[in-house]
Parts: C-alpha cells; structure tokens; sequence
C-alpha cells in the first residue's frame, strides 16, 4: 500500500489538472480577496464648491477636511461642473455650499434654514449611507455650535471584541474548508471515473491486491493533500496578507482531515457512477458550488435569505467551517466543537454508505 | 503411443451460462485449456468470449456452470488464482502519469512474485521507454506494455482479450512475435480475437464462439478438414466458362464472375476430380485458361460454413 500512495503522489505531482485545483485554485481566492482591502472602506473624493466664500464656509470646508472618510478635492469651481463630474462618474460626490451661508448670522430673529446640496450617484448605496450620516451629523454639529448649544452627550465607541477579528482572517478559514471540499469532490470524482472509464480498476481487480487497500491508498493520498492544501491557503493568509489565526493549528489541521473523509466519500459517490470524468465534473461541480456559496465560506450563512440557513445548516460543508473558524478564530478547544464533528460524523456514515451502493466498477 | 497419461488441464469451463437480465451472453460453454497451448476463442463481437473470459479472470460472477483455474475453483479461491495468473484487459489502459518502470514495480507490489521492471521491458523490446510515461507512448508500443505488464508476476497462465484490436499490420505482426516468444518460456496462452488470420497463425487450438455458444472447438487442421469442401479453387478464364451441373455435385460456386475476364470461386471437396472436369468444359468451349488455383480453406471458410455470416456482419 506504501507504493501505492508514494504512485498516488507522483501521478498528482505530475498531473498538472488535479494540482490546479487541489492549490492554486483556492489561492486565487486568497490572493483576490487579500489585495482587496476589505476592512475600512476607501475615503471617498468629493469636491466642494463654496459659493459663499464666508468664514462660516471656511470653517466648514477646514472641518470636513479633518474627516479621514472623505478626500477633498478642489478640481470643480462652478456647482454645474462638479454636478457634471458627478453624474459621469468621474467624482464620487459634491457639495454645494450656497451663497446664502455668508448671511447666517446677520440677520435677527428666526430665518429658515439653508440646504447645503450633496450631489451623489445612487449606484453606491451601501457608501452612500455612510456618507449622509457623516456629512448629516457634522452640519448637526455646526448648528449647534452656531446655537452656542452645550453638548450633554456624546457617543463613544468601544470595541468589544477583545481579539481583533477581520473578515479576512474569516475568509482565509473559509477558504481551507473550501479548498479541501473542491480537491475531494471534485478531483477524486474526475480521477475515479477515469480510471473506470479506463478500465484501470478492472486491472487492479484482475491482480490480489485487495480493494480495500487500494481505496485507503486514495484516502490517505488526499488527506494528505488537503493538509498540504491547508498549510499552503494558512501560510499566504498569514506571512503573506497578515491575517491573524490565533487558536491551534493542530486542531485546524484535525477538523480539516475528519471533513475530507465526507468529501472523498462524495467523491467517491460520484466517480463511482458518472459515465466519464467530464459527466463527474459536472455532477462534482453542482454539488460544490453551492456548498461553497452557502456554506458560508465568503459571508455569513445568517445573511441568506431566511427559509435558507436551516438547509444550510446540515450542508456538511457548514458544519466544517464553524468547527474550523471555532478552533481557529474564536480559539476555541478541538471538544468544544462536538456538534460540528458529530454532524461530520454523521456525513461520514451517510456518504460512506451510499459510495459503496453506488459505486460501479464498469 | 497411448493416451492414458492426463493431459494437465491448466483451464476447466464446465456447461458456463451467464444471464445479464433476458439477455444470455453465454450460453451453455464448455471448453478446457492444456498446459503449454496457446488457445485461440474467435468470434464476432458481442459472441461472449469477453465475458467468457472475465469469468474466469474473477470480474464477472457465472450465472450457473463450473470454472477451475490451475486446479482452483474459481468462487472459492479467487485470490490464490489471481496470483498465478496474468490478465491482459480489452482496450484497458494504465496510470498516464506514471513511467512503466514505475507502473510495472507497482503492480509487481501486488504479487508475492515478480519479474524485475527492465527484464519485462527488454522482453517487448522497451527498455529505451523505461523512464517515459505512459502517455507519450504510440499505439503499438501501449500494447506491447500491457502484455509485459499482465507477465509481472511471472505467471503460468496469461490471458489476452483481444490484444491486437487497434493495431496497424507492422505492430501485429510485432504482437505476434512477443506472444510466440512468451509462449515458448513455457507459458499458457488464451486469448480471444476477431482476426481469423491471427487465430490461424498463432493458436494451436480454436473455439469458434458465436451467440454465445461454442459451435467447434479444435487444431486448425482439423476444423478445417471437417469442413465438407476443405479446398478452394480459384479460376480465371478469357471468357465465362460454363460448368454444367454434376450430380452428385461435385463443387458450389461461391464468387460470381467477375465482368469479361471471367473469375471463380470455388468451394471443392476434391480437387482433382473437379480439375479435370474444367480442363474438360475449357477445352471443349474453347476457352483459354489464364489463371488457376487451389488453396485449401481457412479459419474464416470454417467460420462462415458454422454461422452462416461473416465474422465482422
């Protein structure tokens, strides 16, 4: 069995397909996401257009320049251009200061108050939001320093998380369950069904050696794989983009080899039963991709629609990563997670089961 | 001298049926393989001798009917056969990412017994290809492996199901060669083909199969003195040449003429007989005879008289 597994290796080394899949596929992923920067969004250009030219309006452009969100440009001089720019995309957002602002103050007695116009493309919503109460809470300020109002209170935000947890360290964990679920699925599928279309199990079956050690051979080969998988996606997260791990690795890797026995079964399953490798590529394919969209390995599985989570739940590929981000992420012990292995022990029972009822030599 | 020594019996198929659903591949087959022959099994695709074949290579389950391999029944000591035995599969191919020194000490690993990888080589003459992997071999040369490969565990008994499908002549006729040499290092040899000329040259004895049965089993020689003409003879003539009829007849017409330059083909039980009657019917017609031939059957005339249909119809 041990050349059967040193033969396992040198053919996947060799193959450059199952390489692609099993490394570089899920370092693309790794890669994307780690150039975007996904934690504080980008400062936003907006130009403003101060037709009033009064100290007040000096006082609010030197202002608004201190907040970090927003890049002050001063390319656009008349209200018409910026609105232009605006509306061609070649700036983000503009703000009108009107003549009337140089009048607040001089006259006595109530006047009714003067819009301050903010031009915005409405494609950016999320932004958007953020950019209103931004500017809506600093002109709340100018009206009450204007009052001479005393400020009774004031907002003070605290993180309460005690680790500093980004969305990209979630990712990077997402990502190893991934890639562990493609390399099984998808290239044990292939491989499988080609050697039947090949007819190289039937050799193997002709000569003494028993199926059982031919098909632990595999297992072992792609375990091993999908811890290699593992500590190649972890070290370009970590050394490469920063992302920061800090439960036990031991325990990532221990969770990451359990979950693969399900998707090797899967794997099995299907390239035990599809007519050839590009029928198992497809079969393989419609049923990671959804896995890997709504198991939660790039958002939350709470932000899908709401029949979903609970389907989603028993997906063995959800179970997978909440062990994986609990151990790794929350640093949580490896027995904390038991309803998650169970679960995963469970899916190793079932897609044992149904690989070797389906399971087709010829 | 006597026959009472027993001939050693390396195969034993005793009255084998196997049934897919309504459909019987094969029908009530009987047959046996001496140690040191090499048996041939022709017939027409979809005749059973792949499945004959692969119930005795432990693949298929026989439906009713004996097998004894090497003395083994095949149900109850599957592995110790496997051991003794060398399968070459139809059209089945080997790991593409891997050498065949690679592939061979594999698959040796699975045997208690093996034949070191370049002895196998140099036997199909591969030893430059040693570190090449599969993929980049040629067609012949894929072929030529697969049978160094099912000889890894330096077998007694080697089947071959349909090793030469596929090849160009020049890589037959190479096939051959290397069966011949296997052979002769004392080896069983059993093997299936559609090629009657690939029988006839290398079998020492033929099962004709088709639908499932066996319809003759026997030394070419012998299949074809059974048949009711066992020659050929072939003529051409500067015109028709008109035969009347003999009773009882003495040949049957199995060509048509061929256009102006009249040509024949023959079915004849005795020759001399019928050449004299066309030395006859020529000279008193007055045609010249331009070409004559007598040639005794082959595999395929005993073919076609069993089945009635050619072996590729």
């Amino acid at each position: 069995m041990g050349r059967l597994i040193v033969a396992n290796v040198k053919m996947m080394v060799r193959d450059r397909q199952t390489l692609f899949w099993a490394l570089i596929f899920p370092l693309i992923f790794v890669v994307v996401f780690g150039l975007f920067d996904v934690g504080d969004p980008d400062p936003v250009d907006i130009s403003i257009i101060d037709l009033a030219q009064s100290p007040l309006s000096k006082d609010i452009q030197a202002q608004l320049a201190e907040i970090e969100l927003l890049d002050i440009s001063r390319e656009f001089t008349t209200a018409e251009e910026a609105r232009k720019a605006v509306e061609d995309g070649d700036l983000e957002y503009a703000l009108i200061i009107p003549q009337e602002v140089a009048e607040i103050g001089q006259s006595q007695g109530p006047s009714p108050p003067v819009p301050l116009t903010l031009y915005f493309n409405q494609a950016n919503f999320q932004i958007n939001q953020l950019i209103f109460g931004v500017i809506g809470q600093f002109t709340d300020q100018v009206n009450l320093g204007l009052a001479q109002a005393p400020q009774r209170i004031s907002l003070s935000p605290q993180a309460v998380q005690d680790k500093a947890v980004e969305y990209f360290d979630e990712l990077v964990i997402g990502l190893v369950g991934m890639a562990i679920m493609f390399n099984s699925i998808v290239v044990i599928g292939v491989k499988i069904s080609g050697y039947r279309q090949q007819r190289i199990l039937r050799r193997i079956l002709v000569t003494p050696l028993p199926l059982r050690n031919y098909f632990a051979a595999e297992v072992l080969t792609h375990l091993a794989l999908a811890l290699v998988q593992a500590s190649i996606i972890l070290a370009v997260g970590i050394f490469v983009f920063g992302a920061e791990i800090h439960g036990n690795l031991l325990w990532v890797f221990v969770i990451a080899a359990f979950a693969s026995i399900v998707f090797l079964n899967i794997g099995f399953a299907i390239g035990g039963r599809a007519s050839s490798p590009a029928a198992a590529s497809g079969v393989a394919n419609v049923i990671a991709m959804p896995m890997m969209f709504f198991s939660g390995t790039f958002f939350p599985t709470s932000s899908l629609p709401s029949f979903l989570p609970d389907l989603v739940k028993v997906l063995p590929l959800t179970p997978t990563i909440d062990a994986l981000r609990a151990v790794a992420i929350d640093g949580e012990a490896l027995w904390s997670t038991w309803p998650e292995l169970a679960m995963l022990a469970g899916w190793i029972a079932v897609s044992g089961a149904l690989a070797s009822r389906v399971f087709r030599f010829n | 001298m006597l026959k009472s020594v027993p001939m050693d019996e390396v195969i034993q198929v005793d009255g084998l049926v196997k049934r897919f659903g309504n459909l019987t591949a094969v029908d009530g087959v009987s047959f046996t393989v001496n140690r040191g022959e090499i048996f041939g099994i022709v017939g027409p695709n979809g005749a059973g001798k792949t499945t004959t074949l692969e119930i005795i290579e432990g693949l298929q389950r026989a439906t009713t009917g004996q097998v004894r391999v090497l003395g083994m029944d095949i149900n109850s000591t599957p592995v110790a056969i496997k051991e003794r035995i060398g399968v070459q599969l139809q059209a089945s191919a080997y790991f593409d990412y891997l050498t065949l020194v690679e592939i061979l000490d594999l698959f040796g690993s699975f045997y208690s017994t093996h034949i070191p990888p370049m002895e196998l080589l140099e036997m199909v003459d591969l030893q430059d290809k040693a570190n090449t992997v599969l993929k980049k071999l040629s067609g012949g040369q894929k072929q030529r492996f697969t049978v160094a490969a099912s000889l890894v565990n330096d077998p007694e008994l080697i089947i071959l199901d349909e090793p030469s499908t596929g090849l160009d002549p020049a890589a037959r006729h190479s096939l051959w060669d290397l069966i011949r040499r296997v052979h002769s290092q004392g080896k069983t040899l059993v093997l299936t083909t559609h090629y009657m000329e690939e029988a006839q040259t290398l079998c020492h004895r033929v099962a004709i199969m088709d639908r499932g049965k066996i319809l003759a089993l026997d030394s070419i020689p012998k299949l074809i003195q059974s048949l009711d003409a066992a020659y050929r003879v072939i003529l051409t003539t500067s015109k028709p040449l008109d035969l009347p009829r003999e009773e009882p007849p003495l040949w049957e017409v199995e060509g048509p003429a061929d256009g102006d330059n009249a040509s024949l083909r023959l079915r004849v039980k005795d020759p001399p007989k019928v050449l004299s009657k066309i030395m006859d019917q020529a000279a008193r017609q007055g045609i010249t005879i331009e070409d004559l031939q007598v040639v005794p059957a082959t595999l395929e005339d005993v073919f076609l008289e069993l089945t009635g249909h050619g072996i590729l119809e």
